[in-house]
């Protein structure tokens, strides 16, 4: 009897004493609800209510891309060169990245190691999402909607643009492989939706950009590389620019609030002596490109940094499209029609903007004005990010030379005319 | 007070030997033969009479009422040989030593079960380090001494020398592609911070060096158990696959009056030979090939009175410690304070520390007892800068001869006063862990026991750049010459909250059950806030507030784990112990698509011999299956975006993590088999192990296309890793008698590691990645096979490994070839004692690590980006191959991946314990003298300055770039007992 009570109180506690974890099993759930106030969950953001957050996110993605885009293929080109120690930078100006570079996957806005193809991919993808989403929503839903889906495909478009002037070729959402002819393609859509939708919207300045956006696509189609000139697409380009009126520019907005939101060209080159502007762009004497020795050695302490007057505070807009881009582009595509006179007016149109810069008077045969051209878009359009696709697409002569000893840093400048399609998308995309 | 009472206890003495009293008892103190410490609770009898006493806390005995000239004292304690001892009648300072049986089966180790396990039952191996008898011998700084090399199978690699930095430990290889490496740690049953490289990023890249581990001082630690393997760490879930830590700080032990201890200690460190390490840079100065050495420069210039200090200096420590404890039976108590002040070999490193303990025991009845817990530690932590951050580690090893003569007398970026003057980093900390435990035991076979305990650690880093003064403006030009300041400060706490209950049966005569279940809940939480302000408008200013540019950021981090397990063990004849376990664990970083993990464990261990004498005196066989996990980090399963500002001035948000719905926890499991045994009349004791581990779903940090739109990587299940490996600990006791004891302890381990999969179809992961049937830590780099020089000196004609036995010359594309694995594959130890007469000890400990490589970035830097190396200038009296890769713009790296094996002098020291009159002269009982020495001698083929040194914050790879090396020490170190 006394063995059966005892088995039976055992039998109690042991019940007990499982049922005590078996039921912190049951409170689980809300012992494992972990808070996360520095995160903006997925699902949380598809409403209407978030569109004008969405869009934001779209600018703020293509204004760091935007700096980073500029300041690599400046350092790709003769308009800069590099100033500092970190080695897994120097490529840019060595023009020698391999797939697995840094310019692939490294952030906009790190000061010496930075990066171009992820923040393009970013700021697309974010000015795509927009995009699709506020086109889900109904205008009763979304206060602004017409001026919010023009500024996403503006920026949509934009990144497609610089995508395809920097880069051999890319992807876009894990799809197949795409080159520059079939970025320019899809840039000129996404303008085409931003024009619609800013004049729908009363959205002029959207409008502008956006005509010059397309203008610069179908100009990029008319002169791919390594192809034969499309007139037509030189004409469609002209049709755009010429609609861009005089004194006319959409800047890019920079804040020093974070090192996101700021104009990095300016910290890298006059704040942290990293990258300095390059001998071709430093005595022009020209208002277009204002430059100034500093006198001081660089980050690398060996090689002396000319600054750039052209962005002097980290809060300075960067041009994103501008009325003298527009008049080159016109020029460039009266040159190719052949009309060399009206592409002297249209370099002079430009040039009128700049006080005591006389208008070009010199010869007028075409190769002469071929020449002038790509001089004038070098300084004109000087740090907007244009030279390294001018650099391809003319097949300028590389300065220093391919071969060239890479001074003081080991060895030599190669002949990259455009980016090589990064490691990280060729493997991880199931469609390359 | 104290002294008075000393004085008068001596003169009672005295008087007492004066009128012969003394004749008729023998007192003294029975002691560990290797460790000189005292051993409480050792029964001690007079052979052939009735006389017997049991020792105190101190080790300290006294037989009253024995009769005769001399007697024969007998002493017993359970863990330890038996021994006699004879004695003359009368004397009061009688020293026994006991020596250690070679294996102790009634040793009760924590596994996660109510009150512990006699390791008899247990089928798997649990390392203990007695902390206590290490700081007796040779007194270690910081727990990452106190734990290398004393434990076969973890391997503590250190990241730079500076005081104050902590390391990284490896246990068992590496079973994650992607995850926290660290094991967890317990102090005290409670759950607490494991961080490593916290800080301010001194090391430049990301990385901090401090690391919580190192908070606590090793000299209130009782003892350190290791849980190695998942066959072991079941019962600690998820998270435990890398194995678990667990200290015990010291508690108190019953005794007739307070015992207090005292604890002095003095030293210095230095870096040594730092001419013969440190490679000096070469350039052409007024054309000729000119080296500099900074070393024996700045020593001159200070030996002329133009610098205020060496380039290195001795670094002087000292360390304060004192306790009390006591108690009765019913309550018990320990409270004990330390205070340390170490200097590094720069003026910009050191440390001062207070910890404070307060440990209780009451136990109000037999049913009860309530252990707490309470540890303070507030330290502040100078930190100097190094690595990719520049420091004068920087600025020296990159040098240039060329600049000699001018303000920065050859330092590439200023020179050392500039470099210590003009920033300053540090880290405060204060950091309070509690526990209280409630061992309920209601009826003979029912115990179980709630611990409940929270780890928060405050920290405060700040790095500050001052506004350069006119004359180092030269030195940092650009906007760097305003100066900045960082300021993060976060909060990590870790609460613990830990049921569990065993039942003990005796279902027969032979057969004994005993049913655990447990159910524990852990929560980690981090608050973030990060402030940080750029460029100071005027000199001496310091805060954020006064800098023009000012950001700012926080966050918060939470992640909690719930578990529940049920073990069940039978006794077979109190030989053989077969257990089998179950646990269930949900965690809140796993994905909204996984439930749950369920860990199995089976185990069995039997007890061949135990307490006999001849070959085999004891041996117990072991082996253990069983499995845990690793969480995957905090959020990593949920999809989001990143709050931030945009360009104009407005808010934004930007795709930041992709996501995985799908993540679960990586699944670990574990064979390991085993015996421990003592031989030759238990002369010899052995512990061997061999585990097979393998690591499934594994997770993979894998490098997202862009194209998506979100940067960076996603977190996913995909691949299988195998470890495999030996564990092997040796103690011998060859030599024991009165006067002369001699031990000696080795201990090896060896790790092959293995990748099995990578996913479907996948063989490798890019040129440098992991690979199908390569180590986890593999290191793939390009390697040149062929070259020549031409008359300039310019490699020509190179060729480079094609990966498939062939060559190639296209070395830019040539895939990465096996160059070896960045972690040791063997490390072990040989540690012998001698004591000389019972009072003298002296200690000797070698460790080695074999097998690894390391990436000299220093030479790599030096030679192939400054160009000042004598290699750059007279390539013709240099390997081809070593030139071609010198000059491939870094394409080829094999030349300074480099043998990274060596054997150090770890510790060497002299202890001597002083007879107890001496100590009475400064009011003691006990006294004890040890002198000791650190890392004097290291044999290496290394390349660089120190095959320890890398950057800390990385996960596999291991590269050497103006780190601090470890320093050479010696320390004196005094401790009283009163």
């Amino acid at each position: 009897m006394r063995k059966a009570s005892f088995l039976i109180r055992q039998a109690v506690i042991r019940a007990a004493i499982v049922a005590a974890p078996a039921a912190t099993l049951v409170a689980c759930d809300s012992l494992l609800e972990a808070k996360a106030p520095s995160r903006v969950l997925a699902d949380n953001l598809s409403s209407p209510a978030n569109a004008a957050l969405l869009v934001a996110g779209a600018r703020a993605a293509f204004g760091c891309a935007y700096q980073a885009h500029i300041t690599g293929t400046a350092l790709l080109t003769d308009e800069m060169e590099d100033t500092q120690l970190a080695a897994a930078a120097w490529d840019w100006d060595r023009r020698d990245w391999s797939g697995a570079g840094a310019y692939a996957t490294s952030a906009c806005d790190a000061g010496q190691i930075f990066g171009t193809y992820t923040p393009l991919q970013t700021a697309r993808f974010s000015a795509e999402d927009a995009a699709t989403t506020i086109g889900g929503f109904t205008d009763a839903e979304v206060t602004n909607r017409g001026a919010l889906l023009a500024e996403a495909n503006l920026l949509l478009g934009y990144s497609r643009v610089l995508i395809a002037e920097s880069y051999c070729s890319a992807a876009e959402n894990l799809g197949p492989e795409l080159f520059p002819g079939d970025f320019f393609a899809l840039a000129e859509a996404s303008f085409g939706a931003a024009i619609t939708a800013a004049q729908g919207a009363g959205q002029t300045n959207i409008a502008n950009a956006a005509l010059l956006g397309r203008a610069r696509a179908r100009q990029g189609l008319a002169r791919l590389p390594g192809q034969a000139v499309n007139t037509a697409k030189y004409a469609e380009a002209k049709a755009d620019a010429a609609q861009v009126p005089a004194g006319f520019v959409y800047n890019m907005p920079y804040s020093s609030a974070s090192s996101y939101a700021r104009n990095n060209i300016v910290q890298r080159n006059r704040l942290s002596l990293l990258y300095s502007v390059a001998v071709d762009f430093r005595n022009l004497n020209d208002p277009r490109v204002l430059v100034t020795n500093s006198g001081q050695r660089g980050a690398d302490a060996v090689n002396t940094v000319w600054l750039i007057d052209k962005y002097t505070d980290l809060t300075t807009p960067i041009p994103l499209a501008r009325y003298g881009e527009a008049q080159l582009i016109v020029a460039e595509a009266e040159l190719a029609a052949g009309n060399t006179g009206a592409a002297v007016t249209a370099i002079n149109n430009a040039r009128a903007a700049y006080p005591g810069l006389a208008p070009y008077t010199g010869p007028t045969d075409a190769a002469t004005l071929q020449t002038l051209l790509i001089s004038e878009r070098s300084r004109e359009l000087f740090l907007e990010g244009h030279r390294f696709w001018d650099t391809n697409r003319f097949n300028l002569p590389l300065n220093p030379a391919a071969g060239t000893p890479y001074p003081g840093k080991g060895g030599t400048y190669a002949d990259l005319r455009c980016l090589p399609l990064p490691d990280v998308e060729r493997t991880n995309n199931p469609n390359i | 007070m104290m002294r008075a009472k000393s004085w008068l206890l001596a003169a009672g003495l005295l008087l007492g030997v004066a009128s012969g009293l003394a004749a008729q008892e023998v007192a003294g103190s029975v002691v560990d033969s290797r460790t000189g410490r005292g051993i409480e609770g050792a029964r001690v009898a007079v052979q052939g009479a009735q006389n017997e006493a049991r020792t105190d806390a101190a080790g300290r005995f006294r037989l009253t009422g024995v009769s005769g000239t001399s007697v024969v004292l007998s002493v017993t304690m359970i863990g330890y040989r038996p021994t006699t001892h004879e004695a003359t009648v009368g004397r009061t300072d009688v020293r026994i030593l006991i020596v250690e049986q070679a294996i102790n089966l009634g040793e009760i180790v924590v596994t996660g079960t109510a009150g512990g396990a006699e390791k008899r039952t247990l089928g798997n191996s649990v390392t203990t380090v007695r902390a206590a008898d290490v700081q007796e011998i040779a007194p270690a700084p910081d727990i990452s001494n106190l734990i290398n090399s004393r434990a076969p199978g973890v391997v503590v690699i250190p990241a730079t020398g500076q005081i104050g930095a902590g390391p990284r430990i490896k246990i068992r290889g590496t079973n994650s592609f992607s995850l926290n490496d660290q094991p967890l740690i317990y102090i005290d049953g409670v759950r607490v911070a494991n961080d490593v490289a916290t800080g301010i990023s001194v090391q430049g890249f990301g990385s901090g060096i401090a690391s919580r581990l190192n908070d606590i001082d090793p000299d209130v630690i009782d003892r350190i158990e290791i849980i190695k393997g998942p066959a072991a760490s079941t019962l600690y879930g998820t998270e435990a696959a890398n194995g678990v830590v667990q200290i015990f700080t010291k508690r108190g032990q019953a005794s007739e009056k307070p015992k207090i201890a005292a604890s002095i200690r003095q030293g210095t460190s230095w870096f040594m030979n730092p001419e013969g390490r440190i490679r000096e840079p070469v350039n052409m100065v007024n054309g000729q090939l000119v080296s500099w050495n900074p070393v024996k420069q700045e020593e001159e210039l200070y030996k002329q009175g133009q610098v205020d200090r060496p380039l290195f200096t001795n670094g002087f420590g000292m360390g304060y410690g004192l306790n009390i404890s006591g108690g009765t039976g019913a309550f018990r108590y320990f409270a004990g304070a330390t205070y340390d002040d170490d200097n590094g070999i720069e003026p910009s490193n050191d440390q001062r520390r207070f910890t404070g303990n307060v440990n209780l025991s009451i136990t109000p009845d037999e049913k009860y007892d309530i252990q707490g817990s309470f540890g303070f530690v507030k330290s502040r932590t100078n930190q100097a800068f190094e690595a990719g951050s520049g420091g004068i580690w920087f600025s020296t090893i990159f040098g240039d001869p060329a600049i000699v003569n001018t303000p920065n007398r050859g330092f590439l970026f200023g020179p050392p006063e500039y470099q210590w003057g003009f920033r300053q980093a540090s880290q405060l900390v204060n950091r309070f862990t509690a526990s209280i435990t409630v061992n309920h035991r209601p009826t003979s076979w029912l115990s179980h026991r709630l611990t409940v305990g929270q780890d928060q650690t405050d920290e405060g880093t700040q790095q500050l750049n001052r506004y350069l003064p006119p004359e180092w403006i030269q030195f940092n030009p650009g906007i760097g010459r305003l100066g900045l300041k960082y300021d993060q400060r976060r909060t990590l706490s870790y609460l613990t909250f830990d049921y569990n209950a065993n039942v003990n049966v005796k279902l027969s005569d032979k057969l004994g059950s005993t049913s655990t279940v447990g159910a524990q809940y852990y929560r980690r939480r981090s608050d973030l806030v990060w402030a940080q302000g750029e460029q100071f408008p005027a000199p001496d200013l310091e805060t954020i507030a006064a800098t023009a540019q000012t950001f700012g950021f926080d966050d918060y981090v939470e992640n909690s784990t719930v578990g529940v397990f049920a073990q069940q063990q039978f006794a077979i004849n109190d030989k053989l112990y077969l257990t089998g376990a179950v646990r269930i664990d949900n965690n809140s970083a796993f994905g909204e698509d996984f439930d749950f993990v369920t860990y199995p464990k089976v185990s069995a261990s039997y007890v061949v011999a135990e307490g006999q004498t001849g070959t085999i005196s004891a041996l117990k066989l072991r082996a253990a299956y069983g499995q845990s996990g690793q969480q995957p980090e905090s959020f990593a399963a949920l999809r989001s975006y990143q709050p931030v500002t945009g360009g104009d001035g407005g808010p934004a948000v930007i795709p930041q993590f992709v996501g995985n719905p799908d993540l679960a926890p990586e699944r670990s499991t574990e064979l390991e088999m085993g015996f421990e045994g003592g031989l030759f009349d238990d002369l010899l004791a052995v512990d061997f192990n061999f585990y097979y581990q393998k690591t499934r779903d594994a997770i993979l940090l894998q490098p997202l296309a862009p194209s998506t739109g979100f940067a960076g990587n996603q977190f996913v299940n995909i691949g299988a890793i195998r470890n495999v490996g030996i564990e092997l600990q040796l103690s011998a006791t060859p030599i024991n008698s009165r006067n002369l004891t001699v031990r000696g302890d080795f201990n090896l381990s060896h790790n092959k590691n293995k990748v099995l999969d990578l996913g479907e179809g996948v063989e490798e992961l890019g040129t440098f990645g992991p690979k199908v049937g390569y180590p986890v830590d593999a290191i793939f780099r390009r390697k040149a096979v062929s070259a020549e020089l031409n008359s300039a000196g310019q490699a020509i004609n190179v060729l480079c490994d094609d990966g498939n036995g062939g060559t190639t010359a296209a070395c830019s594309s040539a895939p990465g070839v096996y160059l070896g694995v960045w972690d040791p594959t063997w490390e072990g130890s040989f540690s012998p004692t001698v004591t000389l007469w019972g009072r003298l000890r002296l200690y000797g400990l070698v460790d080695f690590k074999l097998g690894n490589r390391h990436f000299d970035n220093n030479l790599r830097a030096l030679c192939q980006v400054f160009l000042r190396c004598d290699e750059n200038f007279n390539p013709q009296n240099y390997d081809p191959l070593m030139i071609a890769e010198l000059q491939s713009n870094n394409i080829m790296q094999s030349w300074v991946i480099n043998d990274a094996s060596f054997a150090k002098l770890r510790e060497l020291s002299a202890s001597y314990a002083f007879p107890q009159h001496i100590a009475r002269y400064v009011g003691g009982s006990a006294a004890t003298l040890t002198l000791s020495a650190r890392n004097l001698h290291t044999w290496t083929n290394w390349t660089g300055l120190d095959p320890e040194a890398y950057f800390a914050t990385q996960l596999f790879t291991r590269l050497e770039q103006d780190n601090t090396p470890q320093l050479a020490s010696f320390m004196a170190t005094l401790n009283i007992t009163f």
